[in-house]
């Protein structure tokens, strides 16, 4: 019978204990960095300078690229160890990244969408000019959109770029050799005179990839950048629908693109079945040559190297919204910079913090480091990146408006979150497969933007 | 009369084959997919694999990714711990709230039932939250506990529909023998489970085999992690790279189709001794 | 033994045989749960530092949110028509398999198999299959509706979701609906045919009633699962066309984490909990009364 009381009391204490501990954890988050114990416990380390990091990589396809720059990383400096968390499936990013911040294991440092980098705000280390001095060799512009109150938050490491890719062989064997100047498309006419003449030769004359992350994220998303050259242009056109004192559809350049839109579903190679949204089959077709222009980016690239028997030489033409060549946004297709790199400061030690600076000062500003971005095909906005870089066709194309001066500026993008492309992308989608009507579809967007606090 | 029997069963054949077809096709495509590349995938899923071009490639680049042995023993270690300790600690109870017919027992057991249709998106964040404070977090241990404790009502629920069925008479001449509670239980009602412990055993095999989201949330270090979170490598942010995920399917299912089909023979044994006494 | 004694060992038989189940269940389950609800009493969310409390506003935005509330009636379609046809199919399948039919462990253990994959990597296979493997049946065979993915248009990606779940779940309750049948006495099965009663007659009249047990636990196991479905609903569809399929998990989960309102996702999600709970729970307790004694 001892026993059993025993046992009584012992599960008592227990529940107990779990009881109070769990009381004990409502009162807000402690700061006492409760990542500091991840030093030491990895077991036979016996170095006490042994410092263990994580890292959090939204960039799923480059999974392989930190990987290998982690464990070179560890070759030269033994003591630091990198731990790359790996991101949820699909789109279960945000659910697993806000889980590791609510149980205390927050990644020492990450690389997130500009939107997050406000969300995180409160965790993030700023950098400063004493321990980031890497930053200075940013090139111009580049830190901007990583800053937020006037504070670094977030380092840029890539700059990418989208507009409607052609390709050029599919294009070459339209026009004949030589004969097509992708600047010669400046107007919504001359779009639509070539998609045309695309079609007259059997080829389809566009592609729309059927991801609310596309239309929503990339396509619309260029009717609040086109409002004017400087982010506040967009963000104030926002902060006005918001307000209820604009709505969407009184805007010309809203009611331009929606126009172009139209003439580029009217031509899309996906028309029979447009929502089906598959990256590799789209990827696969137009590599292929099924189509003449595809509306992506050059991230398009990392996904085209791995597939056999298709073409490698693609450029990029803007998506006009006028009949105006003058008109912002019709010789210019839109640069960004899409992801940037934070430390934690909240839940990490100063230690891991430190270490955290050192390996991104080695990854964005050292040869090496930058090596591996440069060989998985990313254009790095640093002064100091060799020039002698060959870059894929893609981003060749990309760098060619930038130094033109041709690129839209997409720094609202930073202040939308991925709500917004979801949520606008599916209205995006609903209007392309005629289930509304554009009406609709302004009506929705205002009532999305007025629902946002 | 026996013409018409003989048309009966041959529609009940051609029924079963047709369905067991139906049922079969995702498995027939992801095996012979896992032979070919990405492309030849998308090109033309029907076609059979040409072996000599990619032959076992995604299934070594699979083995490597997963690392598939680490993984594969911190599957095994997890799965098999916490469903014996499932099994043990959930035949208990249920057994303990069908001989007692206390209100405290229906009370728990009520609980117990409703527990199972609570969705983890509205424990996730308290979850992880209090142990990550406790620091709890990133252990097979944990991980094994919590599977024991989210076990519990389904486990309990399926046990005592069983139990209910069993004739008190045993155990109370049991007793009066002098057994313990304890005793009476172990050498008497346990081997009467053995069908239904099979059955719950294999059901939390698989949930367990499989979990993608709780080890995810439990599991930080690469040293740690499952088979379900090392497919991760195969998935990026917009598409996903089919034909290594195939293999890599393909290595994760066999493990347990072993276990499944070692074990149906005692399913249907169970099944025919439980239901002859 | 006099009653202080008894009172005695029965605690500590309750402790034995269930204090390590009650445990652990409060420790994973119960306790956060309660933490949970606690939580859709304030403005807490994971990355903010500080939170305070705000009373029952969470729950006023849960009754002006249009889209939750369509969701859930989407999602009690949904649960409807899975709980039907995988308990039909089920049945049908167990009933065979019973029956004097050759190869019954092949057949049972294919039948078995789609439980063996997960849900987040089965759901990416039928998006693939949906999408490449039924269009290109469908141009071989010239028949429209196939030509075009079934995941494209709202009502038909309900139904390939439809037609995953009772693909994965029918052999799941094939093996309690056999355990079920082979359970029924034979002294009865063979009283029975000693009446007269055949074929049909008996599965109505004998079999059915006799298995009321299991159809608790079978329809249980679909409305639970179906209410709760996330993975799969991720995986296949991930809410498209245009958001038109996001069950209710999903739309508690972009809530939470995507459109950031934690608090408002977390009322959902316990408002969710309590209809499923007392839906569920009816169903057993209506069941129930058709219970016989064998």
């Amino acid at each position: 019978m001892k026993r059993r009381l025993f046992a009584m009391f012992l599960m008592l204490t227990v529940v107990t204990m779990l009881i109070t501990a769990c009381s004990g954890t409502t009162t807000g988050t402690s700061t006492s960095g409760t990542g500091g114990d991840a030093v030491g416990s990895t077991g036979s380390n016996t170095d006490k300078k042994a410092v263990k990091i994580t890292y959090f990589n939204t960039s799923a396809e480059v999974n392989t690229m930190f990987e290998n720059m982690f464990k070179r990383y560890n070759e030269i400096y033994p003591d630091v160890t990198i731990e790359l968390i790996p991101t949820g499936i699909g789109e279960g990013q945000q659910e697993k990244l806000q889980s590791l911040y609510a149980s205390g294991n927050a990644p020492t440092f990450m690389n997130v969408d500009p939107a997050n980098v406000i969300e995180y705000e409160d965790h993030l280390l700023e950098f400063t000019e004493e321990n980031a001095p890497w930053l200075s060799l940013a090139a111009d512009g580049a830190v901007d959109g990583g800053t937020f109150g006037g504070k670094v938050l977030g380092a840029p490491w890539s700059v990418q770029g989208y507009g409607l890719l052609y390709n050029k062989r599919v294009v070459n064997e339209i026009f004949g050799e030589g004969n097509f100047d992708p600047k010669s498309i400046n107007t919504r006419d001359a779009l639509q005179a070539f998609l045309e003449k695309c079609e007259a030769a059997g080829v389809p004359g566009t592609m729309l990839h059927g991801a609310n992350w596309s239309l929503g994220g990339h396509y619309l998303t260029l009717v609040y950048a086109v409002q004017g050259p400087k982010t506040s242009d967009g963000t104030g056109f926002i902060d006005k629908i918001k307000a209820g004192t604009v709505n969407i559809e009184d805007n010309p350049i809203f009611q331009g693109y929606m126009d172009t839109f139209d003439l580029l579903a009217k031509h899309n190679y996906n028309k029979a079945d447009p929502l089906v949204g598959d990256f590799n089959k789209d990827i696969q077709a137009f590599g292929e040559g099924k189509c003449a222009t595809f509306f992506m980016g050059d991230w398009a690239w990392t996904t085209m190297v791995t597939l056999e028997n298709v073409d490698q030489e693609y450029g990029f033409i803007p998506v006009p919204w006028s009949n105006n060549p003058d008109d912002y946004g019709n010789t210019e297709v839109v640069m960004v910079l899409p992801k940037f790199q934070c430390i934690n400061k909240s839940q990490s030690t100063p230690e891991q913090q430190q270490a955290a600076l050192d390996a991104l000062a080695w990854m964005l500003s050292e040869p090496e480091g930058q090596q591996f971005f440069i060989d998985a095909g990313f254009y790095m906005p640093y002064k100091n990146v060799r020039d002698d870089v060959v870059y894929n066709s893609m981003t060749t194309s990309i760098s060619e408006y930038a130094q033109r001066g041709k690129t839209i500026n997409l720094g609202c993008f930073s202040y939308i979150s991925g709500d917004a492309w979801t949520e606008t992308g599916n209205l995006m989608l609903k209007y392309l497969s005629g289930a509304i009507n554009r009406d609709e579809l302004a009506q929705g967007i205002n009532n999305y933007w007025k629902s946002v606090k | 009369m026996k013409e018409k029997k003989n048309v009966f069963k041959f529609a009940k054949y051609v029924l079963i084959y047709i369905l067991l077809i139906l049922f079969m096709m995702p498995f027939y495509l992801m095996v012979i997919n896992s032979f070919k590349t990405t492309q030849q995938f998308v090109n033309n899923p029907f076609s059979l694999p040409k072996l000599e071009k990619v032959g076992f490639g995604n299934y070594i680049s699979a083995f490597n990714k997963m690392n598939f042995l680490n993984a594969i023993t911190n599957s095994t270690i997890i799965t098999l711990i916490s469903v014996l300790l499932i099994l043990l600690t959930a035949s208990m109870a249920a057994y303990f709230l069908v001989r007692h017919k206390w209100k405290i027992n229906k009370i728990i057991f009520a609980t117990l039932v409703a527990s199972m249709i609570v969705p983890f998106q509205a424990i996730m964040i308290p979850l992880v939250s209090i142990y990550g404070r406790l620091n709890l977090m990133n252990s097979k241990w944990i991980l094994i506990f919590m599977y024991m404790g989210f076990g519990q009502g389904f486990a309990i629920f399926i046990f005592h529909g069983f139990i209910k069925n069993i004739p008190l008479e045993m155990e109370e001449s049991a007793l009066i023998d002098g057994c313990s509670k304890i005793q009476s239980f172990f050498q008497i009602v346990f081997p009467l489970l053995k069908p239904v412990l099979v059955t719950v055993l294999i059901l939390d095999v698989l949930w367990i085999w499989n979990d993608y989201l709780l080890p995810s949330l439990v599991l930080l270090s690469p040293i740690e992690r499952t088979l379900p979170l090392s497919t991760y490598s195969f998935f990026t942010t917009y598409s996903v790279d089919y034909a290594p995920l195939m293999a890599g399917i393909v290595l994760t299912i066999i493990p347990v189709l072993i276990v499944y089909l070692f074990s149906q023979k005692y399913i249907i044994e169970g099944v025919v001794q439980g239901a002859i006494k | 033994m006099n009653s202080k004694s008894k009172l005695l060992n029965n605690i500590g038989n309750f402790v034995i045989f269930i204090g390590p189940s009650l445990i652990a269940f409060s420790c994973v389950l119960l306790i956060p749960l309660i933490y949970g609800v606690y939580l859709t009493f304030t403005n807490y969310s994971p990355i903010k530092l500080t939170y305070e409390f705000v009373g029952f506003s969470n729950f006023q935005a849960v009754f002006t949110d249009k889209e939750f509330w369509q969701q859930f009636v989407k999602t009690l379609g949904y649960v409807f028509y899975s709980t039907i046809f995988c308990n039909v199919i089920a049945f049908l399948l167990a009933y065979l398999l019973t029956s004097n039919i050759k190869a019954r462990g092949f057949l049972r253990a294919g039948f078995f198999t789609p439980n063996l994959i997960g849900g987040i990597v089965l759901g990416y296979i039928w998006k693939f299959i949906f999408a490449n493997v039924f269009t290109k049946v469908g141009d071989a065979l010239g028949y429209q509706p196939l030509m075009t993915s079934f995941l494209t248009h709202p009502d038909r990606a309900i139904i390939a979701m439809i037609i995953v779940t009772v693909w994965q779940y029918a052999g799941y309750l094939m093996i309690i609906y056999i355990a079920g049948f082979v359970g029924i006495p034979q002294e009865v099965q063979e009283a029975s045919e000693i009446d007269g009663a055949t074929g049909f007659k008996k599965l109505c009249s004998i079999t059915i009633p006799l298995m009321v047990p299991s159809f608790i636990i079978c329809f249980f196991i679909v409305i639970s699962r179906g209410f709760m479905t996330y993975d799969l609903n991720l995986a296949l569809t991930n809410g498209q066309p245009y958001g038109s399929t996001r069950l209710a998990a999903m739309h508690i989960y972009q809530k939470a984490f995507q459109a950031n309102e934690y608090g408002i996702g977390q009322a959902e999600a316990i408002i969710f909990f309590a209809t499923v709970a007392i839906v569920a729970v009816s169903q057993v307790l209506l069941t129930k009364k058709f219970e016989v004694e064998a």
